[in-house]
């Protein structure tokens, strides 16, 4: 579910992209603090984004200092400091992480090490702690959604839903932002049905293949790539048609251009490749 | 109202009145009843616009409190018209007087029994699923009913606001320079495929 909320990376400001990658290592950074630096492997630009987009509605200055960095060590790159909203995000990534990790377990998927898992285990542990509620709402919605994925239910709506519903806690649940719940919530909920469904669509050629569970694969189906593609569209299209909704309700304090930049241009690119087959996984190529 | 008028207008003290206008417009279409109509938030909207016209009328000391801008599509009323089915009028206002008050279950049931499918079998199908939230199903069908009877201005307007959503942030997207022919040439460049170049300040 990771690469999918990107950047139009010709459309960011210089300042901008460093802003971005400030959050990037900052995010990085606070892992290694509070985590360990293991899991720093983990980090994604999508828990970037969501530290930098909660982090949005405070009105503090960004804090971005020089500094040294273990795995680019030429020269010093810009780190955010002192950002709760930083914290906050590697404590949902160790959650989200832990529970990706159960589903892929749960999948067969061999490839998962029980190092790694070790680790996110003590991890999920430690921020669960700090953030109960959230973490056992997760828990249960996901648990509806793989309920929903075994059954014969054809809707991908439905199943969206319940993924729309994790991201609604944990964008709804950052302290910091109470005042402004209801949004984010709501925000949070159609953000995260359009990460479900653009990943099953991105995923569907390749499930089908190889014979693997897809939410838009129904029973004895091998409907080809286009036509599930038209039908989703109308979808997805929906999904940002909301979110922004929501977005349009927020009170953004800084850093406003580069939250445009990801909601109008690079969710839809992402959108438009992922319809029309051009997806991160068929190119094999990472986005930022 | 305490805020500073110019601020919630996102416009420079010393603007021009058309300026503004220009932005109360802007602002009056991004917080309008008709785009928030049946979401959650409506009334979080509705705060948002109030602030906009105090303000705009602070400005102007014109009236602003009348302006109501352009309506996205028609206001969703109820399904349940006038219409003249003939043998078939009462079952399919059935099915609308079920979906005007959201008994999904009773508009859902009528349906499955009849079994000629019609453009208006296919359109209150559509309306009932997306109203549901199958939003797919909902779209396809009132599509279907459209392809059956194209004229039909009912059945055009729904499908619009069906797409609407999706439409408004299309415009959105546009209007933040969204380049449908694909990525520029930047794009290709060695730093835009990994995550942290190595070039001087980023």
């Amino acid at each position: 579910m990771l690469g999918y909320i990107v950047t139009e990376r010709s459309e960011l400001k210089v300042r901008e992209l460093g802003t971005y990658n400030g959050y990037y290592c900052g995010l990085c950074k606070t892992i290694g603090r509070n985590y360990g630096q293991v899991l720093r492997k983990g980090l994604s630009y999508d828990m970037a984004f969501m530290a930098l987009f909660l982090a949005s509605l405070s009105e503090s200055d960004d804090d971005i200092r020089l500094e040294h960095c273990a795995m680019h060590h030429i020269k010093k790159r810009p780190v955010l400091y002192e950002e709760p909203a930083l914290v906050y995000a590697a404590d949902m990534m160790m959650i989200l992480g832990y529970e990706n990790f159960l589903d892929d377990v749960r999948d067969g998927d061999k490839s998962k090490s029980s190092f790694t898992g070790k680790f996110l285990r003590k991890a999920y542990n430690q921020a669960a702690a700090a953030h109960g509620e959230t973490g056992s709402a997760v828990r249960h919605s996901l648990e509806e959604l793989y309920r929903r994925e075994t059954e014969a239910d054809r809707k991908i709506e439905t199943k969206a839903d319940y993924f729309g519903q994790v991201m609604a806690r944990v964008f709804g649940d950052y302290a910091p932002a109470a005042g402004q719940k209801r949004v984010l919530e709501d925000f949070g909920d159609y953000l995260g049905r359009w990460i479900y469904v653009t990943d099953a669509m991105d995923d569907y050629v390749e499930d089908a293949a190889k014979h693997r569970y897809n939410p838009l694969n129904h029973e004895d189906d091998s409907r080809p790539r286009e036509m599930v593609a038209s039908g989703v569209e109308a979808v997805l299209y929906y999904y940002l048609g909301e979110l922004t909704k929501a977005y349009d309700l927020l009170d953004i304090k800084k850093n406003k251009g580069i939250i445009d930049n990801v909601i109008y241009l690079g969710l839809r690119r992402k959108t438009d490749e992922v319809l029309s087959g051009k997806g991160t996984k068929e190119n094999g190529k990472r986005s930022i | 109202m305490v805020n500073d008028p110019y601020e919630i207008l996102g416009v420079k003290h010393g603007a021009s009145e058309a300026e503004i206008k220009s932005a109360y417009r802007e602002l009056v279409k991004k917080y309008h009843p008709d785009k928030y109509q049946g979401n959650p938030l409506a009334d979080l909207a509705e705060e948002k616009l109030q602030e906009v016209n105090e303000a705009y009328d602070m400005l102007t000391k014109g009236s602003a409190a009348n302006y109501s801008g352009p309506a996205y599509g028609s206001a969703g009323g109820g399904y349940a018209s006038q219409r003249d089915y003939g043998a078939k009028a009462k079952t399919y206002n059935a099915v609308r007087a079920a979906l005007d008050r959201n008994d999904f279950y009773t508009a859902e049931q009528t349906l499955i029994n009849e079994a000629d499918h019609d453009a208006e079998w296919f359109f209150l199908s559509g309306v009932l699923s997306f109203k549901k939230g199958f939003i797919a199903d909902g779209i396809a069908n009132v599509k279907q009913a459209l392809d059956m009877d194209p004229t039909n201005p009912e059945y055009q307007s729904i499908y619009q606001q069906m797409n609407n959503s999706g439409s408004i942030f299309r415009n959105s997207s546009n209007a933040q320079g969204y380049d449908q022919k694909g990525q520029s040439a930047a794009d290709m460049l060695a730093c835009s495929m990994m995550p942290l170049c190595c070039c001087t300040p980023c």
